[in-house]
């Protein structure tokens, strides 16, 4: 629960689609009351939270279509303890989960929606009115089958510290911290092709992320153990979310992809124009996105940044279409995470952006602009890994400092 | 009437500082003679610790009970230091410091009636606090701080014997932590511009790096690990110190002689000596100004000695840097002329109040503050932003006001944050937010409705913010200088300790 209020007059220079989701766990405490101010509280809200889904006001330079969930009611909050809402989606008539396209609105271990919302202390309290709690982006969600369908939410109210691991969209046995289950159902144009029917095209363009993905892991001549553990999980994700029928055909496309693609690379740069050009024609945006974010879990699954890892990725965005700018910040809180001085073979130049057809001035322009920006990050950060990562970027900013002027 | 006093609280050393009777800004030497004290705090029993040279004699010998560089973690939430069973903060530890060079500046001159403590330009909200609040906890009545480097412009004008007029860097290289501050100054009036800094770069990571030079030529020497009670920090700033006059110098070890160059030394350090360059090219830069505009170089700090240091700064501004002074004393000079300055002219003498007639100065704020709110991205959702509300570099004081507007249709509660950056950071994952909680509104109204939030920054440095729902006239006002952390250290009871 943070800042509710919006600052309308500024348009801010990034689109990630993570912050898409921040919308919910912001809007969380809009409304919120607390339950000795309300004395008609028990005649208007019968003591249960509701939920409607809503389309969003679109606007020109929107990405996304995106639709608002919204709550309203008590969520019957007792205990004095942060808690959260967990929302899932299901296919009414065929009682199966939506998967989705995003990482962060995907279960940990599988691609079924999952959207965890923290709405904080909530004892006693309750929204009077409609409150923006999460966010449906129908680009981003795959049901059973294409088109209107009756869509089933199911919000899970639990206490944060307890926070369950769903499986597949189902909450595990014995699991506790459980406040209250709620449910409210609505029509709900699926817009992608459903996993239990085959989309080719979508089928193609994950062939051509793995092919990218492929030579992202290879592009230090080899492919670690934990650069392919991140592959093979995307791919399960992808696998383990499609029909029963159609599992089979898409495990094998995949995985002969996986198979091509590192024979392929083994012997030769694979044409990355090429494949990108295939998933710029048929790819949704939400596939490029969820390319970006598997090339650069790929390139952070060893621990390094590599200099070729780097500047296939951002070749890559620029290929499909996305603004290299645009996942700068997918980037930038991957980077925080690793040690940038721990990639052997990677170039000063790649771990910073450095383009070494630019002039010296131009460089060192660069190189000063970088050192504002991870020595002011550096001060927000607490002691800890990332504040130590921090400062080796500094430290890796002044070896290229040494090296330009 | 009691004194006033300046005091440059370090990383490494700490000094006190007064105006004398006629007006001059003289340091106030230790009970043991010496113009600067060691910020090293040994403890000997549950209640009984040493502070200054004897404390740091014992590094490397009983490092367990040595508490020393805490100005490094000050305001740290999670830096806690544990001495005979008994917890300590940076905060604490520093009140001992303190505590020491209160009292013998008492047992010289009688008692203390008010101080100023001097902190790095850089440091944070949080870290400020602290600082007053060791002060308070050290029985010192600290009604104002002030930024080292600013201090230091003080000292400079008021003593240069000289008529100033220019822009001036005050380049501040101490103990822990690196200041650049671009000032103007004209004679005794003095407006800070800009300041840029790196909060863990000084004189302790220079010694750092000669140790790993000299553990690895001993290791190559000998086959050994060095032994730390042979070799420590102490052996390092000694040798470093060496190394300042002279172009080699040798470390016994174990019988064993390991010399090193300077240029060695130069070489190991010269990455940390390259983030200095970069800040002050990042200070100018913010300005849009170059280094042939500036008039003069003000060298503060013990780690300008070095004469790698003093080259990096010719190398820039293309003209030799000045030592003005003894730079260790320079901010603690300044800091008593800024304590007279502040107080009350009825405690001061004519000749102090002639002083410091002609003083006037201007500060800029340290960091941006502003707040989290819901904004525009460029796909036409909301997101999460950083939104600047006072920037960096802003004079103060100063008070801005910023029309916000609720998201909701009959919103009650407006979740309110104050954040702080040291870049314009728009990224929420970026800042430090140094306050947040619930400013209740009226309900029944639809979104939109206009909640001004006004942040102001006080000339003692102190920040308020406080958020206004237009329609309701609810409002929610904040003093950040009174927040957890202060409250929890006032809760540790200093006077279970005596002083040997």
């Amino acid at each position: 629960m943070e800042a509710i209020f919006t600052f309308i007059l500024l348009a801010v220079g990034y689109s990630i689609i993570g912050s898409l989701f921040g919308v919910g766990a912001k809007a969380v405490g809009a409304g919120a009351k607390t339950l000795m101010e309300g004395g008609s509280f028990a005649d208007h809200y019968s003591n249960k939270l509701q939920f409607k889904v809503e389309k969003l006001p679109k606007d020109e330079d929107s990405i996304y279509e995106t639709f608002g969930v919204f709550s309203k009611g008590n969520p019957n909050i007792t205990l004095d303890h942060p808690a959260m809402l967990i929302f899932k989606l299901f296919d009414k008539t065929t009682s199966l989960p939506i998967v989705s396209t995003f990482e962060m609105t995907s279960e940990e271990s599988s691609r079924v929606f999952e959207h965890a919302v923290s709405i904080g202390n909530m004892q006693d309290k309750y929204w009077p009115d409609w409150a923006r709690v999460s966010a449906l982006i129908p680009e981003s969600l795959i049901g059973p089958h294409k088109g209107n369908r009756t869509l089933q939410l199911q919000c899970f109210l639990w206490y944060e510290h307890l926070k369950p691991e769903f499986e597949r969209g189902f909450l595990p046995e014995d699991t506790t911290g459980g406040i209250n289950v709620f449910t409210h159902e609505f029509n709900f144009n699926l817009i992608n092709p459903g996993y239990l029917e085959v989309d080719d095209e979508r089928l193609e363009v994950q062939v051509a992320s793995i092919k990218l993905a492929i030579s992202i892991a290879m592009a230090d001549g080899t492919l670690d153990k934990s650069e392919g553990t991140e592959i093979k999980n995307w791919v399960k994700g992808i696998v383990d979310s499609a029909g029963e029928s159609q599992r089979g055909k898409i495990k094998e496309t995949l995985n002969n992809a996986l198979e091509e693609a590192y024979n392929e690379v083994k012997s030769s740069p694979i044409n990355i124009e090429q494949v990108c050009a295939d998933i710029k024609d048929i790819g949704s945006a939400a596939d490029k996105f969820d390319l970006i974010e598997l090339c650069l879990d790929v390139m952070a699954a060893d621990g390094e940044a590599d200099k070729e890892e780097l500047k296939q990725i951002e070749q890559i965005s620029k290929l499909v279409g996305i603004d290299y700018d645009e996942i700068s910040k997918m980037k930038d809180q991957r980077l925080i995470k690793l040690d940038p001085t721990s990639s052997s073979n990677s170039g000063l130049e790649e771990k910073l952006d450095i383009d070494p057809e630019w002039d010296h001035e131009k460089i060192n322009k660069h190189i000063l602009s970088l050192y504002g920006k991870w020595n002011g990050r550096l001060n927000s950060l607490s002691e800890g890994i990332e504040r130590e990562n921090a400062q080796k970027m500094l430290d890796l900013i002044a070896e290229a400092r040494k090296k330009y002027s | 009437m009691g004194n006033i006093v300046g005091i440059d609280l370090g990383t490494t050393f700490s000094a006190i500082a007064k105006l004398d009777d006629t007006g001059r800004p003289e340091i106030i030497d230790n009970a043991e003679g010496e113009n600067v004290t060691p910020s090293v705090v040994e403890f000997t029993s549950e209640s009984s610790f040493l502070v200054g040279d004897s404390a740091k004699a014992q590094i490397g010998y009983a490092d367990e009970n040595i508490a020393h560089e805490v100005k490094r973690s000050m305001g740290s939430s999670t830096t806690e230091y544990e001495f005979f069973g008994i917890k300590h903060t940076p905060t604490s530890i520093s009140a001992l410091i303190l505590k020491k060079l209160k009292e013998d500046a008492e047992n010289a001159y009688g008692p203390i009636d008010s101080a100023v403590v001097t902190v790095p330009a850089n440091f944070a909200n949080e870290a400020r606090e602290a600082t007053q609040a060791a002060a308070e906890m050290a029985g010192l009545k600290v009604d104002f701080i002030i930024n080292e480097p600013t201090a230091a412009a003080l000292a400079y004008a008021f003593q240069s014997g000289k008529e100033l007029s220019g822009t001036f860097v005050i380049y501040d290289l101490g103990g822990g932590t690196f200041d650049c501050t671009v000032a103007k100054i004209s004679g005794q009036d003095i407006e800070i511009l800009t300041s840029e800094g790196v909060s863990k770069l000084g004189g302790k990571d220079f010694d750092t790096e000669l140790t790993n030079i000299i553990s690895k030529k001993y290791k190559e020497q000998t086959g050994k690990e060095i032994d730390p009670l042979e070799f420590n920090s102490n052996h390092a700033e000694d040798l470093k110190k060496r190394l300042t006059t002279r172009d080699k110098a040798s470390a016994r070890i174990s019988g064993e002689v390991i010399p090193i160059t300077r240029d060695e030394f130069n070489a190991g350090i010269s990455n940390l000596v390259l983030q200095t360059e970069l800040a002050v090219e990042t200070a100018l830069s913010r300005l849009d100004i170059k280094p042939a505009d500036i008039t003069d170089v003000i060298l503060v700090g013990g780690s300008t000695r070095i004469p790698a240091v003093q080259e990096s700064i010719k190398k820039i501004f293309n003209k030799e840097s000045k030592l003005f002074g003894n730079p260790d004393e320079s901010v603690a000079l300044g800091a008593a002329i800024y304590a007279a300055y502040k107080s009350d002219a009825k405690n001061l003498n004519p000749l102090q109040k002639q002083a410091i007639s002609k003083l006037s100065m201007r500060e800029a704020a340290p960091h941006f503050f502003g707040t989290i709110t819901m904004a525009e991205g460029n796909t036409g959702q909301l997101v999460k932003t950083n939104s600047i509300i006072i920037s960096k570099d802003e004079k103060i004081p100063c008070s801005i006001t910023e029309p916000y507007y609720t998201l909701s249709d009959n919103q009650t509660i407006v979740k309110c944050t104050v954040t702080q950056s040291s870049v314009e950071e728009t990224d929420p994952e970026f800042v430090s937010v140094i306050w947040e909680g619930d400013l209740e509104i009226q309900g029944g109204r639809p979104a939109g409705q206009e909640i001004k939030v006004t942040y102001s920054y006080t000339e003692d440095g102190k920040m308020r913010a406080s958020f206004l729902d237009v329609g309701s006239g609810n409002s929610k006002d904040i003093d950040l200088s009174i927040d957890s952390t202060k409250q929890a250290i006032d809760e540790l009871d200093i006077n279970q300790f005596k002083v040997e």
